[in-house]
């Protein structure tokens, strides 16, 4: 099961596509090349939305997914390229920040972490009921 | 906005390629994207609009948690 199928009744998750990490233009990696991956890095939104909706269908997500603006003000506020996952509390603060990817982009930490979260919220309610 | 960046590893790897003409694209590359940590455990939401892929409607990031746990996983194709 994958952290989406797992955990989407207890926390909105999704995808936020920002700046091509390997661009065909760039630093395009072999293993893209070979499987078929050639995308030039954005120069315009609509660019960067065919992108998104490229990804969408190749990988079949069934995750929504949101677009970064072509500032990148996504991508630089939260740090995010080539690729990190965020937890955000349901207070509106971070809660679990993931590595930087991709040495330290850990799926399973931030599933890990995500489930604990889940369980401290709702031995906290518990705690709450009178 | 943070000052492009490269960190140890990112360093290490492109120091690791023989090729100078690669090692120049990655080093353009990372330093074109990668940013410094600005965010801390604690911290609110930055106040951002993204677009959802969906409809093209704007998504305020301090509304998607709606009450609930929110993750954010950031990437791209490539």
């Amino acid at each position: 099961m994958t952290l989406y199928q797992t955990y989407r009744e207890q926390a909105n998750i999704f995808v936020v596509y920002i700046a091509e990490a390997h661009s065909v233009d760039e630093w395009q990696m072999e293993s893209n090349e070979q499987e078929g991956i050639c995308i030039r890095q954005h120069t315009t939104f609509a660019e960067r939305l065919a992108a998104a909706r490229l990804c969408e269908q190749q990988l079949h997500l069934s995750i929504p997914t949101l677009v970064d603006g072509m500032d990148n003000a996504a991508c630089d506020a939260f740090a995010a390229w080539p690729e990190r996952i965020y937890i955000v509390g349901r207070d509106g603060r971070m809660a679990y920040i993931g590595g930087p990817g991709p040495y330290e982009f850990k799926p399973h930490e931030a599933s890990e972490a995500l489930r604990v979260l889940i369980g401290s919220e709702t031995s906290t309610q518990g705690e709450l009921k009178p | 906005m943070s000052a492009p960046f490269m960190n140890a590893r990112d360093r290490a790897y492109a120091e690791s390629v023989a090729d100078g003409r690669l090692r120049e694209t990655i080093t353009h590359s990372v330093t074109q994207y990668r940013r410094s940590d600005q965010l801390s455990v604690g911290d609110a939401l930055p106040p951002l609009a993204l677009t959802r892929l969906t409809d093209e409607a704007a998504a305020r990031l301090d509304e998607l948690g709606a009450g609930k746990l929110l993750v954010l996983i950031f990437g791209s194709y490539t």
